[in-house]
């Protein structure tokens, strides 16, 4: 019985002394929502946009989130942060979108908006522009690679674009674009994500699928 | 033809220098393991006492077993090359007699080599220094290719190794049934065979241990660690799965008269050594060829 005991008490102080001070589990921050991402992202105005929704794990899974950070005075930059499930499974129909925004008054918004609205409106980035029987926005040319960092292509937002968003943005309601352009299923969002990442998104894997490629590949 | 000339003679020229080596070896016991000086001063009689010839050779082939990891790859030059296992044998040596003494004082500071090896002629005493011998010698030949030709590498991880090597040492005593200093006086050879087989297999571990990712100093000897703290945990789960497989059983009214007795104890000591031997190198299966980092699904 004592070594029962001894054997547990073992075990427990490797789980957590590997939880606290293991080089593999050090560096990466936990958020349990997207609100959370403030303690991350210093400078503002700024928005993250979720990039992708990793697991880790065979049998208990870790769930991970690769966010850009897109700042209006300084350079992208990529972060990956550990989650809780709930929140993953919640937001994997937002991927390419903001999920989180700080604007020059530190304002933050957790709504799911397209990537850069906060930045629209806003005479300091940008103006409107008449083309087409339509106002489009178009950032000036300090801020001419936004639209690149924000995966925008060639998508220019609409007045109508905007007014719907802000309208979205009152009801709390997200808003993925006029044509569902934006989140996981939106054209612009497909286009913004690497190519690799589009063909590997899947959610199970089908055993024999696997085991059918495994003899076709050491048995032909 | 010349060709094959000159590397015949070259590899002559090294087996010569190597002689050289052990001939320092010899006398560099005069400053750093003068408990047995006796075994280098005078002429050595292999014949005359087995436990001291087991005490003597078992550090001449610990340094063989060392040399071993030295490699030359690129040669430039003989006297370069020369030069360079100078240096690196000059460090083997004194490394390596230095832990001698260090892992002794650790293990047998109840014992006395003159006491036991020269008057007694404790054989028990004599295998169980060859089998430290021997785990030292693996353990600085793994330390000697993880350090990367740095010296400051190589004596963070001795001293770092020195310490686990000593722990896993005194472990012994919760793992076997034997008492270790008592029946070592006895002169029970069980008890000795049971510590060969259990420091050879913890030896294999922590020597595979030191196969990690060279990242930064600290968090390798952090891996380490934990990977040393795995095996812990994972070779008790082999213990009694084997025991339970395999239906090994020992009746538990005879344990302690097999321990008691001289001879018998070498079938006690050998049931519990190869158990943990085999135990040890399963564990490392699990511990070491399993790699589960960095797969991740894309949901």
């Amino acid at each position: 019985m004592n070594k029962v005991i001894i054997y547990i008490l073992l075990l427990v102080s490797y789980l957590s002394l590997n939880r606290a001070i293991a080089p593999d589990n050090l560096g990466l921050e936990y958020i349990r929502s997207s609100k959370d991402l403030e303690k991350l992202i210093k400078h503002y105005p700024a928005t993250a946009i979720l990039e992708r929704i990793m697991t880790k794990g065979y049998i208990i899974k870790t769930y991970y989130q690769k966010y850009k950070i897109v700042y209006a005075h300084r350079s992208p930059r990529d972060i990956i942060v550990r989650t809780r499930r709930r929140f993953a499974e919640s937001s994997k129909q937002y991927v390419g979108m903001s999920l989180f925004s700080i604007d020059e008054d530190k304002k933050v918004s957790t709504l799911a908006m397209p990537p850069g609205t906060i930045f629209l409106n806003n005479e300091k980035f940008g103006q409107w522009y008449f083309k087409s029987s339509q106002y489009f926005w178009k950032f000036y040319r300090s801020y001419r690679r936004l639209p690149i960092y924000l995966g925008w292509g060639s998508f220019r937002p609409s007045k109508e674009f905007f007014e719907t968003s802000q309208v979205n943005k009152k009801e709390k309601k997200p808003f993925m674009g006029l044509e569902q352009e934006f989140g996981a299923t939106g054209e612009i969002t497909l286009q913004f994500l690497p190519r690799s990442q589009k063909n590997e998104i899947f959610n199970s894997i089908k055993f024999g699928n696997l085991f059918k490629k495994y003899l076709k590949t050491n048995y032909n | 033809m010349e060709e094959i000339l000159d590397r015949f003679l070259i590899r002559i020229i090294f087996a010569l220098f190597c002689c050289i080596i052990l001939y320092a070896y010899k006398y560099s016991h005069f400053l750093f393991y003068r408990r047995s000086i006796k075994q280098v001063k005078n002429e050595f009689n292999l014949l005359e006492n087995p436990s001291d010839t087991l005490h003597f050779l078992s550090r001449i082939l610990g340094l063989a077993i060392i040399f071993s990891f030295v490699e030359f790859n690129r040669f430039l030059s003989v006297e370069v090359s020369l030069i360079h296992l100078s240096i690196v044998s000059l460090t083997i040596m004194i490394s390596y007699l230095i832990s001698l003494l260090i892992i002794e004082a650790i293990v047998l500071h109840k014992f006395n080599y003159r006491t036991e090896i020269l008057k007694n002629n404790n054989f028990s005493y004599a295998l169980i220094i060859f089998s430290l011998n021997i785990s030292t010698a693996f353990i600085i030949k793994s330390i000697l290719l993880h350090s990367q030709n740095s010296v400051l590498i190589f004596l963070t991880l001795w001293l770092f190794a020195m310490c686990l090597l000593g722990l896993i040492a005194r472990l012994f005593n919760f793992y076997s049934r034997f008492q270790f200093n008592r029946n070592i006086s006895q002169q029970s050879i069980g008890v000795a065979i049971s510590f060969a087989f259990y420091i050879l297999g913890t030896t294999y571990l922590l020597s595979k241990s030191f196969d990690q990712p060279h990242i930064e100093k600290y968090s390798y000897m952090l891996r380490i660690f934990f990977k040393v703290f795995l095996s812990v945990l994972i070779v008790p789960v082999f213990i009694a799965a084997i025991r339970f497989i395999f239906s090994l059983k020992m009746k538990k009214n005879l344990v302690q008269s097999y321990i008691e007795d001289k001879e018998k104890s070498i079938s006690y000591g050998l049931a519990e050594g190869l158990v943990f031997l085999i135990s040890a190198i399963m564990t490392s299966w699990i511990v070491f060829n399993i790699n589960l980092t960095g797969v991740f699904t894309f949901v």
